[in-house]
């Protein structure tokens, strides 16, 4: 216990320190004699790190298969770096955290000061140096030694050791709550609401909406607040063997029935992604007597993320021929390229979104033929 | 009878929560159709935990059944590549006043779709090293994850990570009731067959999730499922006849013979930034057809893993008895196994001796 603790006191007294000019100056050149050990987290490490440095950490792993007994395998993961730092091609291994100004300040038990004590173990003939100040000292006075950060996206902040835990918190929070079930119900027409489960279960948005009915397009969820709103249950599952299309005919005579009363109509299944999409898309395309792919791109500006399965899919283009062709005046009555009997799907193209200046008037009515 | 704990009780956006007063310092992190969550100091341990509170798990049959199946799996997982449970309670003492109860994890600090910038290489093979590790575990259980993706995958400091949400994992053969929602890793067999996969489904997404995390973007950014085919097979190739063949909806037939020819991408030029080695298990993994696909012990026996693999890291798994799983029950009798698996949770001991829950920050 003595010999090992003043051996630890020997090592912390021995290891000097090196400032962030003269490592600039002893990483110049192709082919730099210096090895950068970069103990910092492997988030702060992937944010920006020295051009050419490694990332040291000791994981549970790690530990564990080391069983004690640290070596340089675990300092330095990649072999062809190893290889030279044994066979003496680095004069100096440089290593560093995020600010220490020395080693007095690292500390015991971290990464740091165990791959220092591991590294002087092996005797492999480099100076070791500590870097004066770290990393944030080095990367703020010569920031083109430094790899660049990749901007965040969107809301999402870079995370680093000294991230607030409330950022942290918060930054949780959206990853948490699945994207289906984020914001709220969303209007299709001024009658007809597309959601969730989760906004199903919860009545104050219903009620701000409006919304006197529920169609719910599964057999799982339930109904929750059958006292106050009225509903109409399609028991299907998101599979390619389910027949959605049956249910066509009674979703869009409920749906009418609701708005002739002037109510509003809420339609989820359990993410709002598919079936429930799939029964909002036959109403399109039955009232407005618009194809698929006019439908699907106007209820995909309003929801982003629907997505029918392909069987949905293949049966609301069925569906399609079948309203087409029951419009007498329709243009695409009788047109060849769109039988009964055809194999081959169109599916969708995704274009520009053309005007549907019918589809944004607020009182929607069949086009008078 | 061990005697009571003692319970607080505090409301946290309007919904009730009574948890042993050694968990302090709730605060609510998410909230979605099932449940909510909370972040929490265990008090006793100084670990930062997370918290689950299902919604009126037993408002209904199907609710209950879903509730006992999430805890069933979560109790069931055993593996430091795997989430699982720290502790599961219940305020109640009896059955006949057992209303909720609550599943204790480990706080996610982070997970990979928020880590920022390029891994090194040494850093993704790990990483993959890891998923593989969980993925073989979890599959040896019987069990298929079906829903990988990089906010599904909790990272620390330590480049450690665990495979996370269960809600929607089942077993290998049942019937699926829950719905995959992610679309950019899922498998192309998901897409076109739905109901029969395999569990190299996971590998898939594992492949893409490795592409991601050297190309820095994801790989398959589909706008919805006919977009996401094609992108995959401008890379992996249109499919031949026997592949075809094997769909059973007549809809996905018609779809990829429709499609024009588009080669097999060269990975290499692909992916830059991977070794040789990397391209060569990449290429194994996003192979179209399910049965040409490598397993999670296939990957994990590619030379790729030559200098990381260690069998210590590969426990045995137990078969997840399914035996409740497709049954139809009563709801009393899904709220009397539910409160049987919750009194009887004994906690899995932390083969980390040195450092509490490394899946926090220090």
């Amino acid at each position: 216990m003595y010999l090992e603790l003043s051996f630890c006191t020997m090592v912390i007294m021995e290891v000097p320190t090196i400032d962030s000019a003269s490592l600039r100056d002893m990483l110049e050149g192709d082919d730099p004699d210096c090895l950068v050990l970069d103990c910092r987290s492997f988030f702060s490490f992937s944010v920006s790190h020295i051009s050419g440095s490694s990332n040291v950490r000791f994981s549970t792993i790690v530990r564990r298969r080391a069983r004690g007994g640290l070596g340089l395998e675990h300092i330095v993961p990649n072999e062809d770096t190893r290889n030279r730092l044994l066979s003496g091609e680095y004069q100096s291994v440089v290593f560093l955290d995020d600010h220490s100004l020395e080693m007095g300040e690292v500390k015991k038990d971290g990464t740091l000061m165990l791959a220092v004590n591991a590294l002087c173990r092996k005797q492999c003939g480099a100076s070791v140096y500590l870097l004066k100040g770290g990393f944030d000292t080095f990367s703020a006075e010569f920031p083109e030694k430094c790899t660049k950060t990749v901007p965040p996206q969107g809301l999402s902040l870079p995370l680093s050791s000294n991230c607030h835990s409330n950022t942290a918190d918060s930054s949780c929070n959206t990853c948490t709550t699945p994207l289906y079930d984020q914001g709220g119900p969303v209007e299709i027409l001024p009658f007809l609401y597309l959601g969730s489960a989760y906004h199903a279960s919860r009545k104050d948005m219903l009620d701000m909406l409006g919304i006197t009915a529920l169609i719910n397009v599964s057999s799982n969820c339930p109904n929750h607040f059958e006292d106050h709103y009225q509903y109409k249950s399609i028991p299907v599952e998101d599979n390619h063997k389910a027949n959605i299309s049956s249910w066509f005919n009674e979703a869009i005579e409920f749906i009418d029935s609701v708005r002739n009363k002037g109510g509003r109509v809420f339609v989820h299944c359990q993410a709002g992604i598919s079936r429930s999409a799939t029964i909002c898309l036959a109403y399109l395309m039955r009232t407005n007597r618009v194809k698929l792919e006019e439908a699907f791109e106007f209820v995909k500006q309003r929801r982003s993320i629907i997505s029918p399965n392909f069987s949905f899919m293949g049966q609301l283009l069925q569906f399609e021929s079948q309203v087409l062709a029951s419009s007498t005046c329709s243009s695409e009555a009788g047109s060849p390229a769109i039988g009964k009997n055809s194999t081959v799907f169109n599916f969708p193209v995704h274009t520009a979104a053309s005007p549907l200046s019918f589809l944004q008037s607020p009182i929607t009515t069949s086009p008078s033929c | 009878m061990e005697s009571r704990v003692e319970f607080s009780r505090e409301e946290i956006n309007s919904t009730v929560w009574e948890v042993p007063a050694k968990y302090v310092c709730l605060k609510q992190i998410g909230t979605g159709a099932y449940g909510s969550v909370c972040s929490s100091i265990n008090n006793k341990t100084k670990e930062k935990v997370a918290i689950k509170k299902l919604h009126r798990p037993f408002q209904s049959e199907i609710f209950a059944k879903r509730a006992y199946r999430e805890l069933r799996l979560l109790k069931h997982m055993k593996h430091e590549n795997v989430i699982g449970l720290l502790d599961v309670f219940t305020p109640a003492t009896r059955l006949d006043e057992f209303q909720d109860f609550y599943l204790v994890m480990p706080y996610m600090y982070t997970d990979l779709s928020k880590v920022k910038g390029l891994l090194t290489e040494d850093r993704i093979q790990f990483l993959v090293y890891q998923m593989l590790c969980g993925l073989k575990y979890i599959h040896g259980a019987g069990i298929i994850h079906r829903d990988l993706k990089p906010g599904n995958l909790a990272v620390n400091q330590d480049c450690e990570l665990k495979i996370l949400d269960f809600g929607l994992a089942r077993h290998t053969d049942a019937e699926m009731t829950g719905y995959v929602v992610t679309r950019w890793y899922r498998a192309p067999e998901v897409i076109l067959n739905w109901m029969h996969y395999t569990q190299t489904v996971d590998i898939w997404s594992v492949g893409c999730i490795m592409g991601e995390m050297f190309n820095g973007k994801t790989l398959f950014k589909g706008k919805d499922y006919m977009d996401q085919l094609t992108q995959i097979m401008k890379v992996a190739g249109t499919p031949g006849p026997e592949f075809v063949e094997k769909l059973e909806s007549p809809e996905a037939k018609s779809y990829v013979r429709s499609l024009p020819h588009y080669p097999h991408r060269d990975f290499s030029t692909l992916f830059p930034r991977a070794s040789k080695k990397a391209v060569e298990l990449l290429e194994k993994m996003l192979v179209l057809d399910a049965d040409a696909r490598l397993t999670a012990s296939g990957a994990l026996a590619h030379s790729y893993f030559d200098g990381l693999r260690d069998p210590d890291d590969w426990p045995e798994p137990t078969a997840y008895d399914d035996s409740y799983d497709n049954a139809t029950l009563p709801l009393e009798e899904w709220k009397r196994l539910s409160f049987k698996e919750v009194r009887s949770f004994v906690p899995f001991p932390r083969r980390d001796s040195k450092r509490r829950n490394t899946l926090t920050m220090s």
